[in-house]
Parts: C-alpha cells; sequence; structure tokens
C-alpha cells in the first residue's frame, strides 16, 4: 500500500509539491489555532508515512533537540517574560513548536519524494528559470554527500591526532575550515569543469530526455491540499475557535 | 591538417610572474596520441588546463603564445567554447560525476548540445555498449565502484564524439583491469581519428597507443617520438631523477642488476605475536554486505598488502581495524583489544584530510604537541625528521601550496611521528612519479625495520614484486587469495576476481625460479635507479 503511495507522490509534479507545501506552511503561519494545526499536523505526518523517508539519525537527533530547546525556551518567555498562566503558556508554546514540527515534516516529505534533477526540470519547463540557475540547486544536493565524507574524514583523524579535547574544542573547528574550505573550491572547481566542458551553458535552453509536466495527479494532489486548508479554516469559524496571525 | 597546434606556450598561475611552463611548442594530427611526462608538480596538469580554457578563463593566471584545438583559440573562447570538439577527462571520478543515474550522465551532454530526444537514447545506448557499461544503465552512480565511474566519465565524454581528448591520469584510481578497459576504449578513439594528449605516469598500459612523447620540467618541454628519442635527448639520470617512469627493459639494460640491493629475507619471517586478528568479519553498510566473514592475522613488524578491485571492501578493512567503523559481525582484536582510533596511525588517500596546520613544520609538529611534547623539543625532532628525508626546504612552506607528492609524504611523515604500532596506509603511492613512489617504498621498509605492523591498501600492482609482502586479495568483501606474489602470479584463477593483471615483466614468467628472477631484476633495477 505505502509502496504504491510512494511512487505516486514521486510522480507529482516538484513544482505542484513546492507550490502545495509552501501554501501549507504559511497557513499555520498565517492563520493558527489548534484545528489548523491538528489538520496540518495529520496530513503533513500522513505524506510523510507515505513517502517512507531515510532519515539519518543525527537528523533525526537534530529535530529533536531543536523542539525540546524551542518548546522550552518558548514556555519559559511565556510563563517568565510575558505572565501567562502555566496552562495558557503550555498551550500557546505547544501550538508554536507544532508549527515547527509541520515545517519539518512537509520538508521531509518534499525531500523524500523530489528527486533533484526532477526539481531542476520541472523550475525550468514550468517555471521558465534558465536552467543553470535551476541546476545550481541540484549540483549544490550533488555536493553534499561529499562534503560529509570529507567532514568525518577530517574529525577521524584529529581523534587520531588529539585534537580533539574538551578543554581546546576551538582548536578542532579551525583545524577543520582551512582543509574543509580548500577541498570544497578544488571539487566545485573541478565539478564545474567537467560540467561546462560536457556543454553545460553553451546554449541558453537544452533537451529534456525526461520532461516534466503537469498532469491530472497534480491537480488533484493541489486540490486535495487546498480543500483541506480552506476546510479547517471554515471549521474554525464554524467552532469558534479564532484564529491567531502568527509570525 | 592539424587538430592541435601549440606554439612557444607559457603560462603563469593566479598573478605570479614567473611561468609554470614556459616556450612549449608541439602539434598533433588526426588519430596521434602526446603523452605527457615530467615530475610532480611539473605543470603537467597546468599545460591541459591552458589547452582546456580553464585557464585563464576559470582559474587565473597568464597564458602567452598560441594554441589552436581543432580551429578553436581556447585562450580567448573559454571552456564553454571549445566544448563538444573537446573532451576532458581527470584523474578523480567523484569530482567530475554529475548526474544521478549511469543513462543519464551520459546523456547529460548530448542534452546540453541539444541533440533531439531520439537520438540521444540512441547514442547513450551505442555509448553504452562501446564502452562495456551496457549493464550498469540503470544503476544509480553513487553505487558504482571508482573504477566504473572513470569509465563512466569517459564514456559521458565519447558520447558527444570529441575530435580532442584531454585526459588527466585517467587511472590513477583504479584497479589494473579497469585501467586496462580505458586503454581498450582509448585505443579504439585513436583509431576512428581521435586525438588524444594524455598525462599518465603509469606506462604499462599504453602499448601502441603513442605517437609522441613530451617532457616537462621546470617549465620547459622537450619532445620526442619515443622513448628511444627522448633518452637521446635527456640523460638518463635526468629522467630518473625527474621520477619519470621508463620502460623496465631500458632500465634493466642501465642499471647493475648483479648487486642485490634490498633484502628479501623480511617476507619469510616467522609469523608471531599477532597484533591485528580478524575473524569472521561482516560489514554491512547502506544495506549492502561490503566485507563477507574475513579472517585474517598480521604479526609485528610484518607488512600486509591488500589487493583487490575498486569496491571490494579494501577500504572499509582498514577503517575497520582503524576503530573508524564501529558497526560489524564477527570479532576483530587490534593490539589485545578492539579497534581505536589511538593505537593506529593511518595515512588517507587524501593528504589534505590530515593536514590541520598551514605551513608545513607547523603540521609536522601539531601531532607531537598534541601528544604531550613542548612545542621546542617538537620542533627538533620534526626538523630532524624532514632533514633525514631530505625534505627541510618544505620547512617553511604551505601545506597546501606543496605538490601533491610532497603532500604525500608530509602526511606519512607526520603519522610516523605518531609513533603508533601499527600503520595503515590508504593508496599510498597514487598519482604519485616514480622517484615519489619509491621514497614511500623505502619509507615503508624503514618502518618495518623499527617493527612497526603496516597494513597497506594498493591498486599498483607493480609496487607488490617491489615490497615482496604477504598479500590478501579481496573479491566483493571476500578474501579470494592470500599468499605472496609469486604466489599470486602462480594462480591464475584468482586473477578475474581481484582484476589483476601482472606487470609486462612477469607476463613471460611461469616457473617459480624465473618468477624469483624477475622479481630481483625489477627491484634491482627501480631502486638502483630511482633510489639515489
Amino acid at each position: 500500500m505505502t509502496g504504491k503511495s510512494t511512487e505516486l507522490l514521486r510522480k507529482i509534479n516538484p513544482v505542484v509539491k513546492l507550490f502545495a507545501v509552501t501554501v501549507a506552511v504559511f497557513t499555520v503561519a498565517l492563520f493558527q489555532n489548534i484545528i489548523t494545526t491538528i489538520v496540518n499536523l495529520a496530513v503533513s505526518l500522513l505524506l510523510v508515512f507515505l513517502s517512507r523517508p531515510k532519515i539519518h539519525k543525527f537528523i533525526l537527533t537534530g529535530v529533536a533537540s531543536t523542539l525540546i530547546g524551542y518548546t522550552w525556551v518558548t514556555y519559559v518567555l511565556f510563563t517568565l517574560n510575558i505572565g501567562l498562566e502555566p496552562s495558557l503558556a503550555l498551550y500557546k508554546t505547544l501550538l508554536l513548536s507544532a508549527r515547527i514540527l509541520i515545517i519539518i515534516l512537509y520538508s521531509m516529505f518534499f525531500v523524500a519524494t523530489t528527486g533533484p534533477q526532477e526539481l531542476a526540470s520541472a523550475l525550468t519547463l514550468q517555471l521558465k528559470v534558465p536552467y543553470i540557475y535551476s541546476y545550481m540547486t541540484f549540483v549544490t544536493l550533488r555536493m553534499f554527500p561529499l562534503v560529509r565524507r570529507d567532514l568525518e574524514n577530517m574529525v577521524a583523524f584529529r581523534k587520531m591526532k588529539g585534537y580533539l579535547k574538551l578543554s581546546r574544542p576551538w582548536q578542532l573547528i579551525i583545524s577543520v575550515a582551512a582543509p574543509l574550505l580548500y577541498l570544497v573550491v578544488r571539487r566545485s572547481v573541478m565539478l564545474g569543469i567537467a560540467m561546462e566542458s560536457r556543454g553545460f551553458g553553451r546554449y541558453p535552453s537544452r533537451t529534456f530526455i525526461e520532461e516534466t509536466t503537469i498532469t491530472i495527479l497534480d491537480v488533484l494532489f493541489l486540490l486535495a491540499v487546498i480543500l483541506l486548508l480552506i476546510l479547517s479554516i471554515s471549521a474554525s469559524f464554524i467552532f469558534k475557535v479564532p484564529l491567531e496571525l502568527s509570525l | 591538417m592539424e587538430t592541435v597546434s601549440v606554439d612557444s606556450l607559457s603560462v603563469s598561475l593566479g598573478f605570479k610572474e614567473f611561468p609554470v611552463i614556459r616556450d612549449v611548442s608541439f602539434t598533433l594530427r588526426s588519430g596521434e596520441t602526446l603523452l605527457v611526462l615530467g615530475p610532480t608538480g611539473s605543470g603537467k596538469s597546468t599545460l591541459l588546463l591552458a589547452l582546456s580554457g580553464v585557464i585563464p578563463e576559470l582559474i587565473v593566471g597568464k597564458v602567452e603564445g598560441d594554441i589552436r584545438i581543432v580551429g578553436h583559440d581556447p585562450a580567448s573562447e573559454g571552456l564553454r567554447g571549445i566544448a563538444g570538439d573537446v573532451g576532458i577527462v581527470f584523474q578523480d571520478p567523484e569530482a567530475q560525476i554529475i548526474m544521478d543515474s549511469v543513462f543519464e550522465e551520459v546523456a547529460f551532454p548530448l542534452e546540453n548540445f541539444l541533440y533531439p530526444k531520439e537520438s540521444i537514447f540512441e547514442r547513450v545506448e551505442k555509448c553504452l555498449e562501446d564502452t562495456y557499461l551496457a549493464p550498469y544503465k540503470n544503476e544509480q552512480t553513487d553505487t558504482l565502484s571508482t573504477g566504473l565511474k572513470q569509465r563512466l566519465a569517459l564514456a559521458s565524454v565519447l558520447c558527444f564524439k570529441p575530435k580532442v581528448l584531454l585526459l588527466d591520469e585517467p587511472t590513477a584510481h583504479i584497479d589494473p583491469k579497469s585501467s586496462l578497459a580505458i586503454y581498450q576504449i582509448l585505443r579504439r578513439y585513436k583509431s576512428e581519428g581521435g586525438t588524444i594528449i594524455l598525462v599518465e605516469h603509469r606506462l604499462d598500459y599504453l602499448e601502441g597507443l603513442i605517437d609522441k612523447i613530451l617532457f616537462l620540467n621546470n617549465g620547459r618541454g622537450i619532445l620526442a617520438s619515443n622513448f628511444n628519442e627522448l633518452l637521446e635527448k635527456i640523460p638518463f639520470e635526468s629522467l630518473t631523477q625527474a621520477g619519470i617512469w621508463l620502460p623496465f627493459s631500458t632500465l634493466k639494460n642501465r642499471s647493475e642488476l648483479s648487486k642485490p640491493v634490498v633484502d628479501f629475507s623480511r617476507a619469510n619471517t616467522t609469523r608471531e605475536d599477532s597484533v591485528v586478528m580478524a575473524e569472521k568479519l561482516s560489514v554491512i553498510i547502506d544495506q549492502k554486505a561490503v566485507l563477507k566473514n574475513v579472517s585474517f592475522k598480521v604479526s609485528r613488524g610484518e607488512l600486509l598488502i591488500i589487493v583487490g578491485p575498486n569496491g571490494s571492501g579494501k577500504t572499509t578493512l582498514l577503517r575497520v581495524i582503524a576503530g573508524l567503523i564501529k558497526r560489524y559481525s564477527g570479532s576483530v582484536i587490534v593490539l589485545g583489544r578492539r579497534p581505536a582510533l589511538s593505537q593506529v596511525a593511518y595515512v588517507s588517500q587524501i593528504p589534505e584530510h590530515q593536514f590541520t596546520e598551514r605551513k608545513v613544520i607547523e603540521e609536522v609538529v601539531s601531532g607531537l604537541i598534541a601528544g604531550g611534547l613542548s612545542r621546542e623539543k617538537a620542533l627538533k625532532v620534526a626538523m630532524k625528521t624532514l632533514e633525514d628525508r631530505g625534505l627541510s626546504h618544505l620547512a617553511e612552506s604551505g601545506v597546501y601550496e606543496i605538490s601533491q607528492g610532497e603532500k604525500r609524504l608530509i602526511s606519512l611523515i607526520e603519522m610516523e611521528l605518531l609513533d603508533r604500532p601499527i600503520l595503515l596506509l590508504d593508496e599510498p603511492t597514487f598519482g604519485l612519479d616514480l622517484r615519489h613512489t619509491v621514497s614511500v617504498l623505502k619509507w615503508i621498509e624503514s618502518m618495518l625495520d623499527k617493527r612497526k605492523t603496516v597494513i597497506m591498501v594498493t591498486h599498483d600492482t607493480w609496487v607488490l614484486p617491489l615490497l615482496n609482502a604477504r598479500l590478501i586479495g579481496l573479491s566483493e568483501g571476500k578474501i579470494i587469495f592470500q599468499g605472496f606474489f609469486s604466489d599470486l602470479l602462480k594462480q591464475q584463477r584468482v586473477w578475474e576476481g581481484l582484476n589483476f593483471s601482472p606487470p609486462p615483466v612477469f607476463r613471460e614468467a611461469f616457473s617459480s625460479e624465473q618468477i624469483e628472477i624477475a622479481m630481483r631484476e625489477m627491484r634491482n633495477a627501480v631502486f638502483s635507479t630511482y633510489d639515489r
């Protein structure tokens, strides 16, 4: 079941996905209350579940620590600085934290179901962005695993050398910065040469062997997301739950 | 009609006035190949970057003289201007693979050159067949071995049929069989009228490919049509001093073969006091079994060399022993306990990963100071070591400014000074000229003399007879061979699995006696010529 759904979500045009996700995120930010938050949380969780992303433990740790830290700091600010009652402070804090979680979940869904090359093609073919610029995203993403590998190796070598000391944490950071910058620049120059020598940027347009298009699936997906958002806002009026502009 | 014409070319890098290349001239016709030789840091890569228009378009520099490539002037037209007529392949495949899948990678240039969609599919299919990559058509590029990635980079260039190919050590990172496959493809390209300018240290594979040789040294270029002519123009000592890999027949005739220069007895030392023991070691990375039931032992003071094709698990094995990979099944004992970074010194394929400082001397002392030595004492030890290795002139140089060979030697010295009982070396000779390579081999021998244990991964098959160590052959994560080089030569059934191809001098050696004589001759010829 989820396998087929994942395939279907992957088939959706990246530009449509990007638009739908952006609208959803802005809805939560601009019209926040318990109803819009719960609806968006449910939709984003469902999308993440269906897209089955492979999440690295470091990312999960980062997400968890961000949420916990944000929740704690916000609650302290609401109670101590603004002087809200603990229960109201907790309610408002949880709403705000949920908003962060929703943004993270929508982003996970987008990244898990969108190939960098499809995104570049869609930006060029549907949004008419010059392909040189749309491929920049793609090439930047291409560099991430290499940079991560370099960084892992560098940290390991510093551990071996005895540079990883709690008493001098800056030593590690300073010692990694120069070689990392050097390797990133060198790799970028090489990749740039490899691309240009293969005709990248020679002509203002290019052929796409796999062209992205807007299909009925894209229209249905976009309509479904917008309908859910409208329903959540309408329900807020029906149940008289005030919408808050919360930036 | 000349395809490439270079007249009085001088190239300076950055804003420096002193040129890296001075007054170099040559011409090439369609179907000809130029081999560019020279010591590490002599300007070979700079020449290719100038010919491709990268200098001055993408890398700051000054190009003087006249260059014509298929009617283009790269200095004024830049890389984009000559794209389509000229193809470039570098030594590092990681830095030139752009797309996610094999098919997309080969199609990438055709899409850029606005080929119609239908003809792209036809051309890509044909190109994948010609480069023996058809079985990998739908594979993700990230999952390919280094050898396949390099072949893919070549396929992606050949698909648009450039008239000139610029190749910068295209086989530096890859195993012998993959290298042979690449040169087979290049021979076909040449026979179809393609012109090649090739920088390459390893001459084993170039038979029948080279029409001209350009020797670069101290910026000057000397042109010859073959090695004999090159030897007439340049003294033998100058070539060997520059670390040029001369054909073994030439070395053999010039060196004193009667005097054995290197002791063979080390390989036969009794194995006791195991410092590394692996028992049924298996490693799974990204749901793929990289090592499967690997068992072996290494003794104190022993040199163990791990060979095998790209992607066979060699570096993974080294990283497990180093304690960099902690998730594995089976047992690994290093110096009586679980692997830990504090027990070993590890020399990476990329020296820059190790570097923490700006200057060479600071880099060499950094490990000593981190280990608790006072700065004054550390400086003394570091200077003494640099002097002993003939590298004291580099002390005040920046670590990123020295040549790749020098970076490699500095990284070895740095690890040596950590004074760990076990040294792990990942491709320590890759990309080095023969003089630097011999320096690395001598360094390894000096470590063994100090009873250090050395475990080394290499693709350079010609290094094996020079070191005569125990070998482990890995194929698809399994050990399929254990023994010495002479045993490997006799067990042809494992060559396929190891992507092994013996150096040319051993192709006629069949009996144990012939093998031993060939090994001794090779060691004597190489060490007596290059270790001066």
